[in-house]
Order: structure tokens, then C-alpha cells, then sequence
């Protein structure tokens, strides 16, 4: 018996030849790839900036966006050590990222003991992502700190900027966190979120330099 | 587990298997002899079964949830089991001291909940470690102040206070357990009282911005009256009917360690003023501050380790004790 080398495609004729590529991802360019994230990144990005309720942020959670966002904190935050043991500069990277990521473990956690009915990683990515107004607060901050005198009404506009950016911090992770939770046990809930975005907006009010 | 044992009655009784079919039997009907009627626990011989039953019955009236396994969630959710409400009032509770009410009794039983304690603690240590940051701002305005944010503080605060909450807590429950104290309070319960306990201190270390020191130390004693009235009232039914001298000194006991807690806030707020004012006035002079606290130097040359800063909380207490100012 002789081998006879098969050869040919395994399509069936007159099926539609795009449904292969459908199936498998491997072919696509890497640039598709990249940008199927980045879109789904910047989709959250912008459900955070205008929060209505929408199951997409819940649903389909990645870290990519509170990633990013934390190490830009960490890196804006940082203090130099120009003179060591002055104390003159703010946390170390690794205490912005300890305060951020077990931040939002803990306020997850004590959402989820009170019975909420989100997951754990749905949960720390909403509250990651709400950092973005924070992250708006700190760049405005910087600017202001860019002019060489620092006068009492720089210094108030630097709070205004905190202060919304905490504000909408807060309504944006309650739009999606707190509605799981039974009337009578949603200020529980809302307090650690309110305390976890106070201490980032501490952070970053008293980053002077 | 009933079934079990129910099906092996079932087995050994002769009884045709007519008996197996469902029956329309009320519960007040019991006919002699006919063992798979009885649905009771009454019927089976006092073995563990029996004895798991009394402890569940016991463990239900006091609403400890050790159904769950230590190391399932639903374990530590039954903690949490409370509404606003009640962390509202328990807050509340645990400022003003009620001689006619026990606060354990009548706030906390049956249901010690671990999140009040928890967030109030946490609270606390960012509101000192806040407000010993303002302090500093306020202190040294005018000048060039390059705030800094001081992370030694905060977890130094945060060991401090944690610590304060769970050891003593515990040493408190043991001592009680030890002298066989009537009372009957369960450790969540005692943890609960102390976490609660801390409350006070959240508006009073707000209020410490204000540099006067008379008002300082006065809202340090009213917090240490308040709260610690409110711990003394409540232990005092757990002591009183042990040895009289056992329980002053555990009243004393539990009244002196809120104290020192009310000083080591005191001290440690005052500390990051104290280094910053000698660290600004080494800035300015240019060269090693020889003050009567010399040792304070190495303190401001080097990065603040802890040699640096007991010694400045010890020297900074007797100087506030005393009342003497640089």
C-alpha cells in the first residue's frame, strides 16, 4: 500500500473563510492584540470618568488600569533622597504600592464580610480604576508646583483639586460597590472606601516638591 | 447524621416494610414500641451525638457561630454581622460611661462584631499620624517648610495601637478567665469593648492640631475619664465578686494602661514636633544643636531610628510631665 501525501485545505466549499481566523487569535497582528486591552483599559477609563451603572466594568475586570495607575502614583509620589534622613520627601515607592494594593485588599475584604455580593478581583479593580480622578488631582498638583512661589492661594487650589478629585473618586466606586449591600449596612460599606480614597488624596496633597 | 441512625432503628425494628411508606404522622403521636415514629433525640442512648446536641443548644443561645469551621469565611462574616445602626450606637456607647447599664451587656451581647473595633483602630492611626503632620505645618509656617510625610510614624502608630487593642484585650480576658470570673464574657466580647473603647480618641487626636498644650492635655484626661470610666463600669460586674484587693488592681490595671495609651498619643504627637522644631533650629544655625537634650542631635543627623525616637518620647513625657519648656 502506498502513502499517498495528503494535501489541501479542510474547508468545506462555500463556507465563509474568515471562520478559522475567528477561532484563534495566534495569526492576528500583534498591534489588534495590544490594542483589544488597551481598548478595554480605556473603555473602564472612561466608565470611571462618566459612572453610570454598567455591567461591563464588573464583568469583564482586569488590573492592567489600577496597575498603571499605581506605579504613576508611586513614581509622582516619590520622595528624592537628596539629603539622606531629612525626611525631606514623601513615601518610597513600595509604600505607595503597599498602601494601594492592600488598601484595596482590606476595603474589599470588609465589603465582602459585610455580605456583598461582588467578587475579590471585581472588587479591587473598580477601586483601583476610581483612583484616575486622584491621579487628575496630582498632575493639576504638579503644575501648580511647577511656579517658583508657593503662595496660600496655590495652596488652595491644589486642595479644590484633591478635594474634587476624592469626590469623585468616592461616587464613582459607590456606583458600582455599594448597590450590593442591603440599605441598612451601606454606610458600613462606604466608610473604608471613604477612608482608603482620603488617605491617597492625603498622600498627595502633602507631596510638596 | 439523624438519618443515619434513624434508617438503622428503620432496619432493626420488625416491622414489615408496609412501615417504610410515608405516613401522615402527627408529631403528638407516639405508640409504644414503634421506634421509626419517633423523631425525637430522646429515644437514643446518651452518646456524642447527645453531647453535641447540648453543646449546639448552648452554642446557639450565646450566638457563637463555631458551626463553621476557623478557616471557612463564613466564619469571620458572622463578625461582621451588624448594621450601621448598631455600629452607631455601640460608638456611641463606648464614650459616655452609664452606671445603670453594662455597655458589654446591653450593646454588644449576643453579637461582638469585629468590624467597629477594626476601622476604628485603623482610623486612629492616620488621624494622629494626620494630625501630627499638621502640627508640624502649623508649627514652622513662615518658614521654608518642605513638608514631609513621616512613614516611620505611621506604623509605628499602627503596632502601637493594634498591639494596645489585642494584648491587652487578651491579658484582660485571661486574668478574668484565671480567677474563674462569673461573668461569663467571651473573648470576642472583651476585644470588642476595647476596640470600641478607642473611639474617643479619634476627635480628641483631631483636636491636638490646636497647639495649646493646656487643651491638649485636657482633652487627653477627659478621654482617659470617658472611655476609661466606660471600661471600668463594664468590668467591674466580671471582678467584684473575687478577692477585693484582685479587683481594684485589675480596675487599676485596666484604668492605668488607657492612660498611658492617652500619654503615648500625647508623647508621640509631640514627638514629630519636638524633632522637627530641633531639626528646623540645626537648619538655621547651621551646625549641631548642643541643647540640654544633646542626644537629640544624632536624631537629626541621621535618618530618625528607634534609639532616636523612644529616647526623644521619654524625654519629651518628662518634659510635658513637668511642664518645663526649651
Amino acid at each position: 500500500m502506498m502513502d499517498l501525501p495528503l494535501e489541501g485545505d479542510i474547508t468545506v466549499p462555500g463556507a465563509p473563510p474568515e471562520s478559522e481566523d475567528q477561532l484563534s487569535t495566534l495569526d492576528e497582528p500583534i498591534r489588534e492584540t495590544v490594542m483589544r486591552d488597551l481598548r478595554a483599559v480605556g473603555r473602564k477609563f472612561f466608565h470611571v470618568l462618566y459612572p453610570k451603572q454598567s455591567r461591563t466594568l464588573l464583568r469583564d475586570w482586569d488590573l492592567w488600569g489600577p496597575l498603571v495607575l499605581c506605579v504613576f502614583l508611586g513614581m509622582m509620589l516619590q520622595g528624592s533622597e537628596t539629603k539622606p534622613g531629612s525626611n525631606d520627601g514623601g513615601p518610597q515607592f513600595a509604600q505607595v504600592f503597599v498602601i494601594y494594593w492592600v488598601g484595596a485588599a482590606i476595603v474589599t475584604l470588609n465589603i465582602k464580610l459585610l455580605g456583598g455580593s461582588i467578587s475579590f478581583f471585581q472588587s479591587i479593580c473598580v477601586l483601583g480604576y476610581c483612583v484616575l480622578p486622584l491621579i487628575l488631582a496630582l498632575i493639576v498638583c504638579r503644575v501648580i508646583l511647577v511656579a517658583d512661589t508657593q503662595t496660600t492661594f496655590l495652596f488652595i487650589i491644589r486642595c479644590i483639586a484633591v478635594l474634587a478629585g476624592f469626590g469623585w473618586a468616592i461616587f464613582a466606586s459607590t456606583a458600582f460597590l455599594t448597590e450590593s449591600q442591603p440599605e441598612r449596612r451601606k454606610a458600613l460599606a462606604l466608610y473604608p472606601i471613604v477612608f482608603f480614597y482620603f488617605v491617597i488624596s492625603w498622600l498627595i496633597i502633602s507631596s510638596t516638591h | 447524621m439523624s438519618n443515619t441512625f434513624c434508617n438503622s432503628f428503620l432496619q432493626d425494628s420488625p416491622v414489615s416494610l408496609d412501615s417504610l411508606q410515608f405516613q401522615d404522622i402527627s408529631h403528638t403521636a407516639v405508640s409504644s414500641g414503634s421506634k421509626e415514629q419517633t423523631h425525637t433525640f430522646t429515644d437514643f442512648p446518651v452518646s456524642a451525638a447527645h453531647e453535641e446536641e447540648e453543646d449546639k443548644a448552648d452554642l446557639l443561645k450565646s450566638d457563637k457561630p463555631k458551626a463553621s469551621s476557623f478557616w471557612t469565611f463564613e466564619y469571620y462574616q458572622a463578625f461582621f454581622d451588624v448594621d450601621t445602626r448598631d455600629v452607631v450606637e455601640r460608638i456611641l456607647g463606648s464614650m459616655v460611661p452609664n452606671p445603670r447599664s453594662n455597655y458589654l451587656i446591653s450593646k454588644i451581647r449576643p453579637n461582638p462584631d469585629l468590624y467597629g473595633p477594626f476601622w476604628v483602630c485603623s482610623t486612629l492611626v492616620f488621624t494622629t499620624a494626620i494630625a501630627g503632620n499638621l502640627a508640624n505645618y502649623i508649627q514652622s509656617r513662615g518658614e521654608d517648610y518642605h513638608w514631609h510625610y513621616d512613614f516611620h510614624k505611621v506604623t509605628f502608630a499602627a503596632t502601637a495601637i493594634f498591639s494596645y487593642w489585642w494584648v491587652v484585650a487578651t491579658v484582660l480576658w485571661g486574668l478574668l478567665r484565671w480567677r474563674g470570673s462569673l461573668a461569663g464574657f467571651t473573648y470576642m466580647e472583651v476585644i470588642c469593648v476595647y476596640g470600641y473603647s478607642l473611639a474617643i480618641y479619634v476627635p480628641i487626636s483631631m483636636l491636638w492640631v490646636i497647639q495649646f498644650t493646656w487643651l491638649q492635655w485636657t482633652l487627653v484626661i477627659i478621654g482617659m475619664v470617658l472611655s476609661g470610666g466606660v471600661l471600668l463600669l463594664t468590668f467591674w460586674p466580671a471582678v467584684k465578686e473575687d478577692n477585693i484587693k484582685v479587683a481594684y488592681s485589675a480596675m487599676l490595671l485596666i484604668f492605668l494602661m488607657h492612660g498611658l495609651l492617652a500619654v503615648g498619643f500625647k508623647a508621640g504627637a509631640d514627638t514629630s514636633v519636638n524633632l522637627y522644631s530641633v531639626f528646623l533650629q540645626c537648619r538655621s544655625s547651621g551646625e549641631p544643636h548642643t541643647t540640654p537634650h544633646e542626644n537629640l542631635t544624632t536624631a537629626t543627623t541621621i535618618h530618625p531610628s528607634i534609639h532616636a525616637i523612644t529616647k526623644t518620647i521619654i524625654h519629651t513625657t518628662m518634659r510635658a510631665v513637668t511642664g518645663t519648656h526649651t
